[in-house]
Parts: structure tokens; sequence; C-alpha cells
């Protein structure tokens, strides 16, 4: 580019800008719904939650006194918080290493030439739309001492392994860990699908010509190709783990004894059982920020990679 | 039109429409009532029971007698019930009438103190000026926030507990007969178990205190009154008589009385459905339950419970067997009450609601009529058995007398001591017995800790 030159381009730069004032009014009444909506409901919400949350309030009339920082460091101290978080945790490793796996693996299947290809597809992917609140009846009578697991165990020899899976501090996590491992590989599963869609079949078809078993083409070539979508996996099972309410309590009101206790069935025992809604108001602060202090780590570490 | 007014007469347009939205979520005045049904004042009930059934024909006979007046009734499930109720009336679009009942963490009276409508006046005007002695004993006193003295609802009737109900039919093939004591109805689950029946069909799991009142029961057969001395804080939980209940409830299981995963079933439905589909020989549940003694309403509940052409069974009431040195007998208090809510819109048609099915006989007859609750609030009633449809009433209708003399008779009380914390602790507590190895002790320690007396 010349000197010469340099005034023109900037005077093109100019040019399509236009007057801020022309599409501000017509900005304003497309968003206007969605803006009222969420600073309305959604972030009026978090606010009111964290003005709770420093107080003593038992869902009177009157808010209570003003506490402070109380409800965070009775949380921040309570072995129910950390146990709450311990099986956060243990969900999210849990279900994340299951459903990526079993994701890959069935995306993989059915992107080679296999019969009826649509009606696995409908079968692996039918329990995401199906609410939990319709399961749930149906995996307790499963899950129950009588119920068709145990029988199925009982009359294959396996008889020793039937037990009383809701009904143990032992199992009943694994019984929420597996219904939503259950739930939630068609989801996985259609992601995946869709992201090996994208991957160039000649760089497949290159790796076959040199000798790479199926297995290893899977390992070294599928999934670092699909790894962004394994991390938006990951970011929403991490943020799916933290709000976890529906299938706890409708399975085991995180009990026996708190062992499927999470911090959704916390909070809603402290709110509604307890009526302590300042402490659980303080929870539930918690649990936004452990929720977007995680994805916004999840998403840097990812873009560090 | 140039682009910036359009802009603008869309911006317009979009608030005005929010704007009329919001102004439809305004003040309708208490649960939106207040509107006329050809010219009938309407006004809405919320409760936890009874069933929609019931209710209904509540309702019915209420707008018979009260043509001016028209009433919708909402039921919630129990732990539905609270927490819908209380952003309610917090709203201005709450009930005109709700339920309270005198304690524990449904409907207590405890959680609704802000809320309170005083039908003292009510109660004088309908009943004259000792009104108060034509209830049942203490059931005024239940209903009363001893803080304020204001009374918070008018009694619907009573409900007695810590009892069971079997099924004769069931016992009579087996050639059985009631327990009296422990070591008896071991004998019997045996026979029962041999038989391919649920000897007692028990729900301990969730947040329901069924469990709980089965603990209370076994603690209560080593030594009645413990208990509610413990509610009130005249008693430490950490005592010998409670760890001798925990022992004893967790050899219920052991010992076959109760099934292995109780923990992990629901009282309601999942227990329930068991003994109304005649699989289970037992159950723990306390006078509400007389109403499936009828033939109909059992067929109706077998048939909820998945049984396609039921055959009704003669269900009748057994007190409690000496579990541990002692029979407990019954507890009862007010099952619960007609609450107005002050910011009704109509609260001369609310509080003659509630005065109506509470202090006359009239009302009185159509709540016993039903038998959801068989004790009544107002003094020296009682059902009408010859109006009742009992499957076998030559049996059952004694043994019904005796039950319901048995809890009006009793000076201990069910929940009006509990507070929402000791409930929370004593629903733990099972769940620690049954599901966990953890010594009595560590579990007393635990309720002792977290639970909050009221005395």
């Amino acid at each position: 580019m010349t000197a010469i030159d340099a005034p023109a381009v900037q005077r093109d730069r100019r040019k399509p800008k236009r007057s801020r004032m022309a599409l501000k009014p017509a900005g304003i009444a497309w968003i206007l719904p969605a803006f009222v909506l969420s600073v309305g409901v959604i972030y009026f919400c978090i606010g009111y939650s964290a003005v709770l949350s420093v107080h003593e309030y038992r869902g009177g009339l009157e808010l209570g006194d003003a506490v402070g920082l109380d409800n965070y460091r009775t949380a921040l101290t309570n072995p129910l918080f950390w146990g709450a978080l311990r099986h956060t945790l243990i969900f999210f490793v849990a279900v994340s290493a299951v459903q990526i796996t079993m994701g890959i693996v069935f995306a993989a299947l059915l992107h080679s030439r296999v019969r009826c290809a649509v009606v696995f597809k409908v079968i692996i992917f039918l329990p995401v739309v199906i609410a939990p609140a319709i399961m749930s009846p149906v995996h307790r009578r499963v899950f129950a001492t009588q119920g068709p697991i145990n029988w199925l165990l009982e009359h294959s020899g396996l008889d020793f392994l039937a037990q009383p899976w809701l009904a143990q501090t032992s199992t009943s996590l694994w019984v929420v860990i597996g219904v939503q491992v259950w739930s939630s590989i068609g989801f996985a599963f259609i992601l995946f699908f869709a992201s090996m869609g994208q991957i160039d079949p000649s760089i497949i078809e290159a790796a076959r010509i040199d000798g790479a078993s199926n297995l290893r083409i899977l390992r070294s070539l599928v999934v670092p190709s699909v790894r962004g979508t394994t991390i938006a996996l990951l970011i929403l099972n991490v943020i799916t783990s933290l709000k976890l309410f529906d299938y706890p309590y409708l399975l085991t009101r995180g009990g026996p004894v708190y062992s499927s206790d999470f911090l959704g069935t916390y909070i809603h025992r402290e709110a509604v059982a307890l009526t302590n809604l300042g402490y659980a108001s303080a929870l539930a602060i918690l649990l936004l920020v452990a929720a977007i202090g995680t994805a916004v780590a999840m998403s840097l570490r990812a873009r560090e990679r | 039109m140039r682009s910036n007014t359009r802009g603008i007469i869309a911006t317009a347009a979009v608030a005005g429409l929010l704007a009329l939205g919001l102004v439809g979520c305004g003040d309708k005045g208490a649960g939106g009532s207040g509107g006329d049904v050809e010219g009938k004042t309407t006004i809405n009930w919320w409760g936890f029971a009874p069933d929609v059934t019931v209710g209904e024909a509540y309702v019915a006979a209420f707008e018979a007698a009260n043509p001016d007046i028209h009433v919708v009734y909402k039921n919630f499930e129990n732990t539905d019930y609270a927490p819908a109720l209380r952003p309610a009336l917090q709203s201005d679009q709450g009930p005109d009438i709700y339920e309270i009942s005198a304690g524990g963490n449904v409907a207590g009276i405890q959680l609704w103190t802000d809320y309170f409508h005083d039908l003292t006046p009510a109660a004088e005007a309908a009943l004259g000026a000792d009104w108060k002695d034509k209830f049942a004993p203490g059931y005024i006193d239940q209903l009363t926030w001893p803080e304020t003295g204001v009374l918070s609802a008018l009694p619907l009737g009573g409900v007695g507990a810590q009892m069971f109900w079997y099924n004769k039919t069931m016992l009579d093939d087996l050639g059985l007969e009631p327990p009296e004591d422990y070591a008896e109805w071991v004998e019997q689950c045996k026979t029962i178990s041999d038989a391919g029946h649920t000897c007692m069909a028990m729900g301990a799991g969730g947040d329901m205190t069924f469990g709980t009142e089965l603990l209370r029961t076994t603690t209560s057969s080593v030594d009645t009154g413990y208990w509610v001395r413990a509610l009130k804080g005249e008693a430490s939980w950490e005592d010998p008589v409670f760890y001798e209940g925990i022992d004893i409830l967790r050899s219920m299981i052991e010992d076959g009385i109760i099934q292995s995963d109780a923990i992990g079933v629901q009282q309601y439905p999942e227990a329930n459905n068991t003994f109304m589909a005649g699989q289970a020989a037992y159950v723990q549940m306390g006078t509400w339950y007389t109403q499936y003694g009828g033939r109909e309403a059992q067929i109706v509940a077998a048939k909820a419970a998945g049984i396609s052409d039921p055959d009704p069974f003669v269900m009748m009431p057994m007190m409690t067997p000496n579990l541990g040195g002692e029979k407990p007998g019954m507890v009862a208090e007010v099952e619960w009450g007609f609450a107005v809510n002050p910011k009704s819109k109509n609260i001369e048609a609310a509080e003659k609601f509630a005065t109506w099915f509470t202090t006359t006989q009239e009302g009185q007859e159509v709540i016993l009529k039903h038998l959801d609750i068989g004790l009544p609030a107002l003094a020296g009633m009682g059902p009408n058995w010859d109006e009742i449809d009992l499957v076998d009433p030559d049996v059952q209708v004694p043994a019904y007398k005796d039950m319901y003399a048995a809890a009006a008779e009793t000076s201990e009380t069910r929940q009006l001591h509990l507070s929402q914390e000791t409930a929370n602790a004593l629903v733990v507590a099972v769940q620690e017995a049954l599901a966990t190895k953890n010594t009595p002790e560590e579990i007393a320690a635990k309720v002792q800790a977290a639970a909050v007396p009221r005395p």
C-alpha cells in the first residue's frame, strides 16, 4: 500500500459505518421482550436471592434480621454441603466418562454401514426426550428389591448381586448416576454423530491405506477431531451436575441419610421442608458461583490448549 | 416511513404489549376470586386433604345448603402443599380458605403465623359465648397460636394414629389372629411370608414422616409418654428409651416384620398400594384409613393400586402389640381446620364456609359420612354407621367404634410439638437406623444436635 492510497482506504473504511441512531430504536424493539424477561425475571431473582442470603428469612412477610455472611460461613463449614459437592464430583466424573465414551462409540458405529441405522438412532436418542418425572416411577420400580434388575440377577445365577438398590447408602448414588447416564447418552451420541460428519473422509481413507485399524483410527483421528464437542459436553455436564435436582429428588429424595444428596436437593430441603430460605439462598448463590466459575475455567483451559 | 420512526413505533408497540401483559398479572384479589358466577360469590379452597372426590362431595353439600356461594377446591400432595401455599398467601392471588393442622411439616400451625385471620368472632357468632366448650377437648387450643391467642382455624375433626390396620380376610385364610406381642408377630410373619404375602407394608423412604411414626411406636412401647417429652425438650434424645426404640425398629426388619427395603419405599403410594392390592397383611396408618373400610372406596383404591377386578377384603384396625414392654395406645389431635386468608376479598363467604362445616350438625355429618375424618370436631357427634357401606359391618363397626373411642380418650398428641427441624432429624434417624450400621447412641446424638424443641 502506498502513502497516496492510505486516505482513500480510510475513507472506504468509514463508508460502511451507519448512523448509530438509525440502528438503535429498531434494535431495542427486537431485544426488548427478551431483555425484560432476562433482567426482570432471571437477574432480579438472582439479585433477590443474594439479598435473602444475608438475612435470617423463614418465609413470612418480614425479611428477618440481617446476618451478614453467616449463612455462607454455615454452608462452608457444614459437612452436608461438602458431601453434596463430593457427590456432584463423583456424578460428573462417572456420567461424563460413560456418556462421552458411549456417545463416541455409538456415533462411530452408526457412521459405518449399519442396517436399520435410523431405528438405532431413535432407540439411542429416545431417553433424552422423556421427562424425568415420567421415567422416575419406572426407574424406582426397576431398582426395587422385587424389581426386574434383581429378578434378572437372580435368574442368571448372579443372585449374590441382588440387593435393595434404593435402600442402601452404598448404592443409591450409583442408581442416580446410572439413570442419568441412560437418559443422556443419546444427547452425547447426537452431538458426536454430527461432529464426526465434519471429518474429511479422505483423512480416514489415507489412514486406512497406511494400515491403521478401526480402533487406531478412532483413537488417533476421530477422538481428536471431535475434541471441541467433548469439551462442550464436559462444560454442559459440569453445569448439569452442579444444578442437578430432578433425578435425585424423584428417585431417592437425596437419601438414604444424604447418600445421594446434591446441591439441588439440599437447597430444596432447606428452602421447602425447613423453610430456611436465607440459608437456602446462600447455598443457591454458592451454586451459581461454582457453576459460572467452573464453566469459565474450563473454557479458558480449552482455549489455552 | 423513515426507518428510525418505524423503530420507535415498534418499540412503543412492544412496550405497550408488555404493559398490557403486566396489567393482566395485576391484583385480582385473593385467589383471583371475588368475581361472580351466575350471581354467586366464588371462593377458592386449597388443601392437602381430603382427596378430590371427597372434597367435591363436601363442596356439593355446602353449595346445596348455601346456594349463593360457589366453591372451587384445589387439592395438593402433602409435600407440595406448603411450597405452593406460602407464596400464594404472600401474594394477592392466594386462596380464600386454606387448611392448618396442629403441627408437623405439611400444614402445621407454626408455618403460617404471618397469615392468620382470627376466627374467634365467627365461632362465637355461630355457637354462642360458650363456643369453646362445644368442640372436642383440646382442638381449639391446638389451633390457637399461643404467642398471640389468635384462633387460626376452625377444626373439622380429629385424627388418631400409633396403630395399625390388618387384612382380616388374609389372616382368616391363614388361621391367624392379630398378635399380642413382638414374638407372636414374628412367628405370624413367617407364616404370612411362606404363603407368598408381605407381612407389613412399610415405606420409610423419602421425606415423609411415616417411618418416624413407626419409630415413635417402637419407642413408646418402651416408655409411653417419652416421645412427647423429648419433642418438647423435657427429655433428651440421648436416652436409653430412644436407643431401645431404634433397636426394636431395626429388629423389625431383621425378624421379617417389615420388608428389608422399607427405606427405599415410600408409604404413599407404594406401601399403600401394596396393602390396598391385598398383598400385605399389615400396614401402619391412622384413623384416616377408615375410609377404605367401605366397599366402594376400597375398590377405587385397589384399582388405583393396579388390581383390575378387586375383591374387597375386611379391613380392621389393630392397636399396637407389646413391642418393648408396653402397649402404647393411640395418639390423637385435631386433624386440620379451615383457615381464612386475611387478604380474601370474600371474608364473609369464607367464614361461612369454615363455620358451616365445623359448627353446624349438618356440616359435621357431611364430614363424618365420608370417614376421611372419623373424629368429629363438635362434641357428641359421630359417624352414622348405618349409612356407610362396609365390607362386613358386623365385624367392622364395633372395632371402628372402639378405635375412635381410644383416639378420643387419649391425651397424647401426635404432631403438636413436632418442629420442622425435629421432623427432618427424625426422618434421617430412621434412615440411619435402617440403612446404616451406626449405633443407636450415634443416631440419637445427631437427633439431639439437630432437633428444635417445641414446648
